[in-house]
């Protein structure tokens, strides 16, 4: 019998202005260059003026804790495992085990928020008029309290007899979270950055909705393994969880998966000696999801909330929400799993890879029927089991290694690729063929990018005149026109049709090459995707954003006329094309013009690294001592036009669909380093 | 062997340590208060009436014209980009689309909840005592009421729930009901409010209803049935199939019954303890102004109310120029010239038709009506210690009359670049500055730039400094119901009942607040056939005094609806810009009234008159159909 005690803890401190780096990024793109950062250039005085710094914005205070105030987060994370092991004695392979942890977070934050003041300089009475930023001066606290712990208890049994080769175990897990959270708000006029040097009036101290769950499982697992050419494996799932309505807690979840050796038999070994190795593989399991039901099971109630408020006299109060329609049959979501795989190595295993299939088909996913309940009922039906999805997709690897005059050399590409569709999806019926094809969602893919298709751009007063279908009163040439996709002689939203596909890529791939000779070694690894688009927003589509500001100079790459003060709209004018249309015309900004093919490949890493000779330092200890140069995202080739592909846009590849451009953007980076073995 | 038992039953006694603090998967929710904790205290009632109030129909500071309603959510600052006003021809702003059928309001999720409160709140009769349960009965009705008059103004006839239908135990065919008549709607309306009316308690706390706020909801309602009942039959639907199922429009019979219901009302409101507000006399124009933001103003009676902490909203950052009055966007809209000219407004030009000449561009004030003061911002206005200066450009010289102008084209002869000089900000003719500080400047649009000659001053927080004013910090209160509309609407449904003299002395008093030259004047009976159908001059006053007293209320874009006269009035109609020049050889100043320099328009389509039954509501319930006209 054994037992193990095991402590851990994760402790840090974050500490950042008071800002979003969202907003300083910002304001770091608008940034005019005339705009001085400090008043007539006197560093005393922080330039607020905000005829030219973006809403009176000055970066310099914003990145400044000292000036702008500091968020701290301090996460603490304690958990602590029993772990019991005793061995059957008279068995041999049979075994108990028992463990238990229990971890409890308690993460706390502070925003402190401190109000400054910028100036103005006036050069008339030569003066610097203060303007207050941030006021008033507040501070907030907050604290979480999360409590999780886990509990196993298992009996093993592995035994081996011969060919034969049997593992086995049987477990029942348990696993409880429960969480709760409150916070304090104040504002300061003096200066402190505590809550008890904070001001009564307008103080704010809430909570934040606690909850708890419990979820109950028992797993089994049996593999068997005959001779090293046969392996089958059997396994099982039931599991309960607390955010079902009772009698639908628990759903049963087996799972198989087979495996050939198919090398390893004689027929292969004696007649096709070159195959080193060959396996068939093939598994089907099902699992259950519980992740988007609601934390409790739906009860008849209402729920308090902050983000619903009314005034009665001076004071905001709170209000409630009502909750759904109970549904007493709510249950897990089912998830099947189908996977094929091929393993395959000649050559002594020189040029080996792997090619593998794959399907997931999820059933049961939770929708709300309202979509076909008229909303005079005035309630949300309760969530059901409904929907269903599908994913599937396929990956290929390979990998050839070799040696030649002692250089040791290997290539291992691979590439993969997925899709996913919606099996079946309740939505409301579509009114006629072309709303279905349109709007309607169920049996078809997902990620389907819509969108108008752009044709050419105008080059003349004359061709927009006598165009066939009207342009809009401001039409200059490089205005782009749209494709009347349906031919009805208006160019509408009923002209959109699936230009692309939104989301991840459709293929993934990568190459890693490498090698080593003597005591050099070198790793150099490309990626790329393709079949990804992304669609850029706000100061990457338009110049002079938000009144004014700064702009990427690419813009100025614009159809314009020749000369600056011509009359855009006279056939004499002479013009001069470019690639965006005239400035404040959209024409880069619908259809095929705004999403873009991000496809790219990259070398991501490189890594050059050498050994010193061992004859070095054998005598002081060191066992091993390696330098090394590696780069991080080195080279990038796409099609896409200034902008990295994996930068986050308005929509599309990785965006998350809120204003994502004004996030931290990609790195390259290079890194010097040496790996010490003592 | 001892050992290996005791290690035996170490383990199984932690092993049954373990199993017996299994947890129940059985889990009480936390954090959720049922029905009993909600209605067995006027506590736990005014909880629960807070959701109902916080997504009243109420179109103010956050209401979109293409969006809606969008109470509590503190990431929506465009409303004034988007605005009821810009849409009604009030005001010229970002943009000027047209949104007639509407956003599909359909807030039956609300009415549930009042209907659960209205059908079981008698199980608790026994906690409370009688003024007080009927009270609140009262209140839920009210409420109720509320949310179907913002469906009927929109949709006319539409289906009357009182029952809490529980889906999953009822047929789909029960669950579909179909649309009632407009006349039952409104019916229905009336029986609620005059439950209301007469069970209510009589005071209230600030931002709660009395009975006193669910009669002024019954005078405004009832006006709007009026005059759908009256008018209706002149917009040509008389074939629609809505119209003749009677689910829009209604027998011109009938108006008389709604109009009483309104003037009774109106009565009964003044019997509370409401009056115009005059605390600021003499100077009326910043009297009429204070009205808005003075939150213990006796005319008040229902207000909607910001604390900019958690709810806030973005009126002043968007009404007035960056930078030196907000420190957000800046001005998204200003005043359109018909409308400042539906006040007392002075003359622009003289008897030979020549501009009048200004010594100071704000001389135009000394002869304007100072409710148009109070309501909108001239050049040399103060405010958060800066003044306006507004200006379009300078003319080298002008001597011919006003028409000569051509309403500002760039192709009239004395509008010349050699004659008329327009510029950007800072840049000078002679010397002398070409525009204000803060407009019109010849590259800017819309936005932050004088594009009106004025802007906007209803609501604006005079009390609150620029660097304050900022995105959702402004905590102004919205007025929902004030005594001026109130007396507007009696006078309207007073002089449609023949009750012209009644009806007169309600204008005369809110003339008489507003400082006009003449309070009372000679009731006009001659008919005039201006907006499609005959109406007595009279009735045509108060009509403008309710377009003068209720400027940029959102209420203009409903009484043209429910006067049927959007189409007309909004027929291709240019939004007029005053224009200030200085006329450089003379040292005075002109001004003149001028087409926006985009020349856009803003047309409404004779359907605007109802809106669009949603879709998607439709495709689930059939019985909604027939859908309204044109649409």
């Amino acid at each position: 019998m054994s037992a193990k005690v095991t402590i851990g803890a994760i402790i840090d401190e974050t500490n950042r202005p008071n800002s979003t780096s969202w907003s300083t990024m910002k304001t770091a793109w608008l940034m005019r260059p005339d705009a001085p950062f400090y008043a007539n250039d006197n560093p005393e005085f922080l330039n607020g003026d905000a005829s030219v710094l973006y809403v009176g914005r000055n970066i310099l205070a914003e990145i400044d804790p000292e000036i702008s105030g500091t968020n701290r987060s301090n996460t603490r994370r304690l958990n602590g495992t029993l772990q019991l092991n005793y061995n059957i004695p008279n068995i041999k392979g049979l075994s108990l085990k028992g463990s238990y942890d229990y971890a409890m977070e308690l993460p706390d934050e502070t925003r402190f928020k401190k109000s400054y003041n910028l100036f103005v300089y006036n050069p008339g009475t030569e003066e610097y008029t203060p303007v207050v930023i941030n006021s008033p001066s507040s501070i907030e606290r907050s604290a979480s309290f999360n409590i999780d712990t886990d509990m196993q208890l298992g009996i093993h049994y592995n035994f081996n007899l011969g060919e034969h080769d049997v593992k086995s175990f049987l477990i029942f897990e348990e696993a409880y979270s429960s969480w709760d959270n409150f916070r304090a708000y104040r504002e300061l006029l003096i200066d402190s950055e505590y809550l008890f040097a904070g001001e009564a009036l307008n103080q704010e101290g809430t909570g934040g909705t606690p909850g708890d769950r419990v979820s109950q499982s028992l797993i089994g697992s049996l593999t068997y393994a005959y001779s090293g050419k046969y392996l089958v494996d059997f396994r099982f799932r039931y599991d309960g969880s607390s955010r079902f309505p009772q009698g639908k807690r628990w759903g049963f979840f087996p799972s198989v998966s087979a495996g050939w050796r198919i090398s390893e038999e004689s027929f292969m070994k004696d007649n096709v000696a070159v195959i080193s190795n060959l396996k068939l593989r093939a598994s089907y399991g099902e699992m259950g999801d519980d992740g988007s039901a609601a934390n409790y099971p739906p009860v008849l109630g209402y729920g308090l909330t902050n983000s619903i408020g009314w005034m009665f006299g001076d004071a905001m109060n709170g209000g409630l929400r009502p909750q759904a329609i109970p549904n007493p049959n709510l249950t897990w979501y089912e998830i099947k799993m189908y996977n094929l795989g091929l393993d395959f190595g000649v050559f002594e295993n020189k040029l080996s890879g792997s090619f593998e299939l794959f399907r997931r088909d999820r059933t049961g996913l939770l929708a709300t029927s309202s979509a076909v309940v008229p909303g005079t009922v005035g309630a949300s039906l309760p969530q059901e089991n409904l929907n269903a999805d599908r994913n599937f997709g396929w990956e290929l690897t390979l990998t050839y290694l070799n040696e030649f005059k002692g250089v040791n050399y290997y290539i291992n590409p691979l590439i993969s690729s997925t899709r996913s569709m919606r099996i079946e999806w309740l939505e409301t019926p579509a009114n006629n063929q072309f709303d279905h094809w349109r709007n309607r969602t169920s049996g078809r893919y997902n990620n389907i990018w819509w969108g108008n298709e752009s044709e050419y751009m105008f080059t003349s007063l004359e061709e927009i005149r006598n165009h066939n279908l009207p342009m809009g009163q401001g039409a200059t040439p490089g205005d782009w026109i749209l494709n009347d996709w349906n031919e009805d002689g208006v160019i509408n939203g009923n002209d959109e049709h699936p230009i692309a596909t939104t989301g991840l890529p459709l293929f993934n791939y990568g190459i890693n090459m490498g090698g080593s000779w003597k005591n050099f070694d070198l790793a150099v690894n490309f990626q790329g995707s393709y079949g990804v688009f992304v669609e850029y927003g706000e100061v990457l589509i338009s110049p002079l954003s938000f009144g004014g500001n700064n702009s990427l100079s690419y813009f100025m790459d614009r159809w314009r006329p020749a000369d600056p003060n011509a009359d855009y709209f006279s056939t004499a004018t002479e013009w001069i094309p470019g690639y965006y249309p005239v400035t404040g015309h959209d024409g880069r900004r619908t259809g095929t013009n705004l999403v873009q093919d991000a496809s790219y490949i990259r070398l991501k890493t490189l890594e050059l690294g050498y050994t010193l000779p061992k004859n070095l330092y054998s005598k002081s200890g060191i066992e091993d001592f390696r330098v090394y140069l590696s780069g991080y995202n080195l080279l990038t080739f796409t099609g896409l036009k200034d902008v990295d592909p994996e930068r986050p846009g308005a929509a599309g590849g990785a965006s998350t669909n809120t204003v994502d451009v004004y996030n931290y953007p990609v790195n390259k980076t290079f890194t010097i380093g040496a790996s010490i073995k003592f | 062997m001892r050992i290996m038992k005791i290690k035996l039953l170490l383990f199984t006694f932690i092993f049954g340590l373990a199993i017996s603090s299994c947890q129940e998967l059985e889990l009480q929710p936390k954090g959720i208060l049922g029905e009993p904790e909600l209605f067995g205290t006027a506590f736990g009632v005014q909880k629960y009436f807070v959701q109902l109030y916080m997504n009243l129909p109420i179109e103010d500071f956050i209401y979109y014209a293409d969006q809606g309603y969008k109470p509590g959510n503190n990431n929506s600052w465009q409303a004034y980009k988007r605005s009821l006003a810009g849409m009604s021809g009030e005001i010229y702003g970002w943009n000027v689309n047209m949104f007639e059928a509407g956003v599909g309001y359909w807030p039956y999720d609300y009415i549930r909840i009042v209907n659960v409160f209205i059908n079981n709140f008698p199980n608790y009769k026994d906690k409370y005592d009688v003024a007080t349960y009927n009270s609140l009965m009262g209140e839920a009705r009210f409420l109720r009421a509320f949310f179907y008059q913002g469906m009927a103004k929109r949709y006319g006839g539409v289906p009357i729930i009182t029952e809490v239908q529980d889906p999953v135990t009822t047929s789909a065919e029960e669950l579909q009901v179909s649309r009632a008549s407009e006349s039952d709607t409104w019916k229905f309306i009336y029986d609620d409010l005059k439950f209301a009316m007469e069970n209510m308690s009589e005071t209230s706390v600030s931002g709660r209803a009395n009975k006193f706020v669910a009669a002024a909801l019954m005078s405004r309602s009832m006006l709007y049935a009026g005059r759908i009942a009256k008018y209706t039959q002149y917009l040509g639907f008389d074939a629609d199939e809505a119209m003749q199922g009677g689910f829009i429009g209604m027998d011109p019979s009938k108006a008389n019954e709604f109009f009483q219901y309104a003037y009774d009302a109106g009565l009964f409101v003044e019997t509370g303890p409401y009056a115009l507000y005059t605390n600021n006399y003499p100077d009326k124009a910043s009297n009429f102004a204070n009205l808005f933001l003075d939150k213990s103003s006796s005319e008040n009676l229902f207000v909607k109310g910001y604390d900019a902490i958690t709810f806030g909203h973005c009126y002043d950052a968007l009404m007035s120029p960056n930078p030196d009055f907000s420190s957000f966007i800046g001005a998204e809209g200003g005043p359109v010239l018909q409308h400042m000219q539906l006040y007392d407004f002075p003359s622009l030009i003289d008897e030979q038709g020549k501009p009048v000449r200004f010594d100071k561009r704000s001389d135009i004030k000394n002869d304007m009506e100072p409710r148009l003061q109070g309501t909108c911002y001239f050049d040399g206005d103060e405010l958060r210690g800066k003044k306006f200066d507004i200006q379009r450009g300078i003319y080298v010289s002008y001597t011919g009359t006003a028409e000569d102008a051509q309403s500002g084209s760039n192709a009239a002869p004395i509008n010349s670049a050699a004659n008329r000089k327009l510029g950007n900000k800072g840049q000078k003719y002679n010397n002398v500055l070409i525009t204000g500080n803060h407009g019109m400047f010849a590259n800017k649009g819309g936005e932050n730039n004088a594009f009106m000659g004025a802007f906007i001053r209803k609501y604006i927080d005079v009390n609150l400094p620029t660097n304050l004013v900022k995105v959702n910090k402004s905590s102004t209160s919205w007025i929902v119901f004030r005594l001026g509309e109130i007396y507007l609407n009696t006078a309207e449904a007073g002089y449609e009942l023949g009750k012209r003299t009644e009806a007169f002395n309600y204008v005369e008093a809110i003339r008489e607040r507003a400082g006009c030259k003449v309070t009372l004047p000679a009731i006009d009976q001659t008919v005039s056939n201006t907006y499609g159908y005959p109406i007595e001059a009279g009735l045509q006053f108060i009509r403008d005094e309710r377009g003068r007293e209720l400027y940029c209320e959102n209420h203009y874009w409903w009484d043209l609806k429910t006067w049927r006269i959007a189409d007309q009035v909004l027929n291709n109609r240019y939004h007029r810009a005053l224009t200030c020049y200085y006329v450089f050889d003379e040292g005075k100043y002109i001004y003149l009234d001028e087409v926006n320099r985009n020349n856009r328009t803003v047309t409404a389509p004779k359907r605007a008159a109802y809106e669009r039954i949603p879709q998607g509501e439709i495709n689930k319930n059939p019985k909604l159909l027939p859908q309204n006209p044109l649409y």
